[in-house]
């Protein structure tokens, strides 16, 4: 057998050029077509590099229902929020489905402090952190209008990723001393969403 | 290298010729030349890949790294996404999109048109989240649509991102590896015409050494040439790829406490308590309607006409609910009462008027100007508050406030007549004691608040019907209230 010929070397050396374009740009068009010509897409948990995880112990039960309130009626609960994840991440507290009839929503105050200890349902041993603790104090209304997504949630905790996280969030609602009388037979609902995104 | 000695036929003196050692193993020959193509096609392919990532930017278009997964599994971190500008009317649901992150400033995200949101805005989903992005972005937000997708291109990139050098380094060193493999057949491009020199000459000349070294500097330049201009080309895909920058797909999980309900009832904080020689106790603390309810043991009422509204309140201190007169406004009641010798008048009222007005009255008929008022509280123009009665059917007596009150700020009168004086208290103090206004003829009639006839009435306004804001009228028709009872009164507030 001879060797290659240097003519055959050198038609080696430069066909390689087209033929890495047109491998290249096979590779392009096919990675393309399957990442983008389908509109819908089920989700997966196969999630591959570390994942964001967040739950909370209510139960699937809301935090308040409470029913023929008046000026200086006053209640508490405590939520226990867990980061499970893995990778670092921020979450933010924001409102959902902000309700009111007869402007009720706007002469309650609620008050959102986080910390630790507690859990749904009773917050006993929980303690505010030492500093900034306070993530809300002013109307139910304004809550409901000022926080609706994550852009804009209140919330400092910023989960590492590398254990298992807990925060406890106590909320308390009080109707004000100066509602008016014709808040009476007045209804306020909001839901409350912890939402934890990769940062 | 071996050295063969040639006799050639013009000299006898021995040349030296290298010729590589190959020469003797073609095999091997074809062996480098096939690794040295397929490594070559291996590099090109590599900048070809990078050339289809970063060269859409000069067009405008914009490249972007995927540094997390949330696109599983159709787009991976690593990939190379490039983004092609689209006019805001062909984006729609189910498009790949680039663009602004709205929960980290300066941060891009690619994620897939879920839905449509409110005012025109998007909702977004990354595939492998369970719930669409809480957050949706305007239309002006988005950047592009995904449309080309370079797998694995960016790998580096989110390598350094994560710290993971290991990844790098043993990525580093193949690259390297497939850079030599590219090289090793090299040699097959100089035939054995380039390599051997045999001239008739025996001894190479000092020109023809010049001459190969020549020739291989030149060589050498060229490769260096060569190997400079691809390492400059790809520096500069790999650089525009680096300041286009990584769209991170979020990853977002959310706990979500159902939404609570809070519901009031009526607030009994708001009623006043009367003491039991009270016959008619007007709070006014209704919201809506006609009726005000009487809040005296009797639980009579009272019925409001004309331009008589209830103005909000809380429970707060002085700011209960009140009503308001425009002039055309009364309260009447329905139960007819036998007047008596002794009974107390009180109210709160709040005017600026310059016209006065009845506070309350006791007249014959329920309503209307067609009536006598027996007994009444009213203002004068000036504003001072006059308890005006008639002792007999043709006389009248009526005693006088030294001082007015129609200032716009809030006022507490209760005027009282028993059989030896008539006392008119304001504020909880005594400002006038009449004791030659004590008797008042006794028919029977009905208490009405705001306005009647006050025709003959000393220092009586022309226009009986008040102007202004009232609270807690309450009429005792069969007392004369004490005077620690008015400064309880009073002291609670209204």
């Amino acid at each position: 057998m001879s060797r290659p010929t240097p003519r055959i070397a050198r038609i080696a050396a430069w066909i390689t050029i087209p033929a890495a374009l047109v491998a290249s740009g096979i590779v392009v068009s096919t990675a393309s077509y399957s990442a983008f010509s389908s509109t819908t897409v089920n989700p997966t948990s196969n999630w591959t590099a570390g994942t964001v995880a967040l739950t909370d112990d209510d139960s699937n039960t809301a935090l308040f229902t409470a029913t023929n309130l008046k000026p200086g009626s006053t209640g508490s609960n405590c939520i226990a929020v867990t980061s499970t994840g893995s990778l670092a991440s921020a979450v933010k507290l924001y409102g959902t489905n902000a309700a009111t009839t007869n402007n009720l929503a706007s002469n309650l105050t609620l008050s959102v402090v986080q910390g630790t200890g507690g859990g749904f349902g009773s917050c006993t041993g929980f303690t505010p952190l030492s500093s900034g603790s306070s993530l809300y104090n002013g109307t139910l209304a304004n809550f409901g209008s000022a926080y609706t997504n994550y852009s804009n949630g209140v919330g400092t905790w910023a989960p590492t990723g590398t254990a298992s996280e807990t925060r406890t969030y106590q909320v308390t609602y009080t109707v004000s001393s100066t509602a008016p009388n014709t808040t009476q037979g007045g209804t306020a609902s909001l839901g409350l969403t912890w939402e934890a995104q990769n940062s | 290298m071996s050295t063969i000695d040639l006799r050639s036929r013009f000299t006898s003196a021995a040349t030296s010729v290298t010729v590589p050692v190959g020469a003797s193993r073609p095999s091997l020959d074809w062996v480098r030349l096939v690794l040295g193509t397929a490594a070559r096609v291996v590099l090109f392919s590599l900048v070809g890949l990078m050339v289809y990532a970063a060269a859409p930017a000069a067009l405008g278009w914009s490249p972007s790294t995927v540094m997390t997964g949330s696109m599983e599994p159709r787009v991976h971190p690593g990939d190379v996404v490039v983004a092609k500008p689209v006019a805001a009317a062909e984006i729609h649901r189910g498009q790949v999109l680039l663009f602004d992150d709205p929960d980290q400033a300066g941060h891009l995200r690619l994620h897939r048109y879920h839905d449509n949101g409110r005012a025109g805005q998007i909702v977004t989903k990354g595939d492998a989240n369970t719930t669409a992005d809480s957050t949706p972005i305007g239309r002006d937000a988005v950047i592009g649509v995904g449309f080309l997708r370079v797998p694995y291109v960016g790998s580096p990139f989110v390598w350094a991102a994560n710290h993971q050098y290991g990844h790098l380094l043993v990525a580093g060193g193949l690259l390297l590896l497939v850079v030599v493999l590219s090289r090793c057949d090299r040699h097959l491009l100089r035939g054995p015409g380039d390599e051997r020199v045999a001239t008739p000459r025996a001894t190479a000349s000092t020109g023809r050494r010049a001459r190969r070294r020549r020739e291989r500097r030149l060589r050498r330049l060229t490769t260096a040439g060569g190997a400079l201009g691809l390492a400059a080309i790809t520096g500069a895909l790999a650089l525009t790829l680096v300041v286009s920058g990584g769209a991170h797909a979020a990853f977002a999980s959310s706990a979500a406490n159902r939404p609570s309900s809070l519901a009031s009832g009526s607030y009994d904080c708001l009623q006043d308590t009367y003491n039991a020689q009270t016959s008619y106790g007007f709070s006014y603390n209704e919201t809506s309607g006609t009726t005000t309810a009487d809040g005296s043991a009797a639980a009579r009422v009272g019925t409001l006409s004309g331009g008589a509204t209830f103005v909000a309140g809380s429970c707060a201190g002085n700011s209960s609910p009140y009503l308001q007169l425009d002039g055309t406004g009364q309260v009447s009641t329905a139960v007819n009462l036998a007047g008596q010798s002794t009974f107390s008048v009180e109210t709160w009222f709040r005017t600026t008027s310059a016209t006065g007005g009845t506070l309350a009255a006791f007249t014959a008929a329920q309503s209307g100007t067609n009536t006598v008022t027996d007994r009444a509280l009213y203002l004068t123009t000036g504003g001072k508050i006059v308890l005006g009665v008639r002792p007999t059917s043709s006389t009248t007596k009526a005693t006088t406030t030294p001082g007015s009150y129609a200032d716009g700020s809030w006022h507490h009168v209760v005027a009282t007549l028993s059989g030896t004086s008539t006392i008119i208290y304001v504020d909880g103090t005594a400002v006038v004691t009449d004791t030659s206004n004590r008797t008042v003829q006794m028919p029977s009639g009905y208490w009405r608040v705001g306005s009647a006839p006050l025709t003959g009435l000393p220092s009586a306004p022309s226009n009986g019907s008040f102007v202004g804001s009232l609270d807690g009228t309450t009429i005792y028709n069969n007392s004369a209230q004490t005077a620690s009872a008015v400064q309880a009164r009073y002291a609670a507030g209204h």
